[in-house]
């Protein structure tokens, strides 16, 4: 049972996230699934929210990755600074404040931080945006590693 | 940082599904997430993955 199509990944599949899970056999499928179940439970703006700050903390393109929710455009053009912008609500911010760790930090995530976030969104609502979290923090180091870019990108031709 | 679990525990779960107990679905679909990974039909072999495990819980200074 083979865990990844042999190295360098073949040029005719699409190589972005979805293309890499599909070479990595028995493992992308079980991954995708899981995923799935995570993300189908978790309040679908504040992830998307999140998808994308990690995304930039990553330096890596959220547009490799599926949207979960439209945003407000103010939101998307205000997150880079989100600690300076009147753009997000409570607990957006508090949302905001533990993706900020998760990459490099998470354990300077307070008890303080996961108790207003588990009480304002209820406990269910709070473990899926932290599991989110973790998804995409490992989409983002998978799309770092492989390489992998927004598809759509390689339709440029000059 | 207290000794407190920070949400309550779900059911009789332990360790990560104590937590991810709390969303329908999801420890089962990370039981069979783990199977596949630490299935020795995979061609990666286990003590590769336990090396890479075992590494990966150090430097992120987390349980192993």
């Amino acid at each position: 049972m083979p865990w990844l199509a042999p190295s360098p990944l073949p040029r005719d599949i699409d190589t972005d996230l979805d293309g890499l899970l599909a070479s990595a056999a028995v493992v992308g499928g079980e991954w995708r699934r899981y995923a799935d179940l995570i993300l189908g439970q978790a309040p679908a703006e504040l992830a998307e929210l999140l998808r994308l700050r990690v995304a930039q903390l990553h330096e890596c393109d959220p547009a490799a990755g599926r949207s979960l929710a439209e945003l407000a455009r103010e939101q998307v053009e205000a997150l880079a600074g989100w600690e300076r912008s009147s753009a997000f609500s409570p607990v957006e911010r508090d949302a905001l404040a533990i993706a900020d760790k998760w990459p490099w930090r998470v354990h300077d995530v307070s008890d303080g931080e996961l108790a207003a976030l588990s009480t304002k969104l209820g406990v269910k609502d709070a473990v899926a945006l932290l599991a989110a979290l973790s998804l995409f923090d490992v989409h983002c180091r998978l799309q770092v590693i492989f390489e992998l870019d927004d598809p759509k990108e390689d339709l440029d031709v000059d | 940082m207290s000794t407190e679990p920070r949400i309550p525990l779900a059911g009789s779960y332990v360790g990560v599904r104590a937590a991810l107990g709390h969303l329908d679905g999801v420890p089962d679909g990370l039981s069979a997430l783990q199977a596949a990974i630490w299935d020795p039909a995979a061609d990666v072999e286990p003590r590769v993955k336990e090396l890479s495990r075992l590494r990966n819980a150090r430097v992120t200074d987390c349980a192993y």
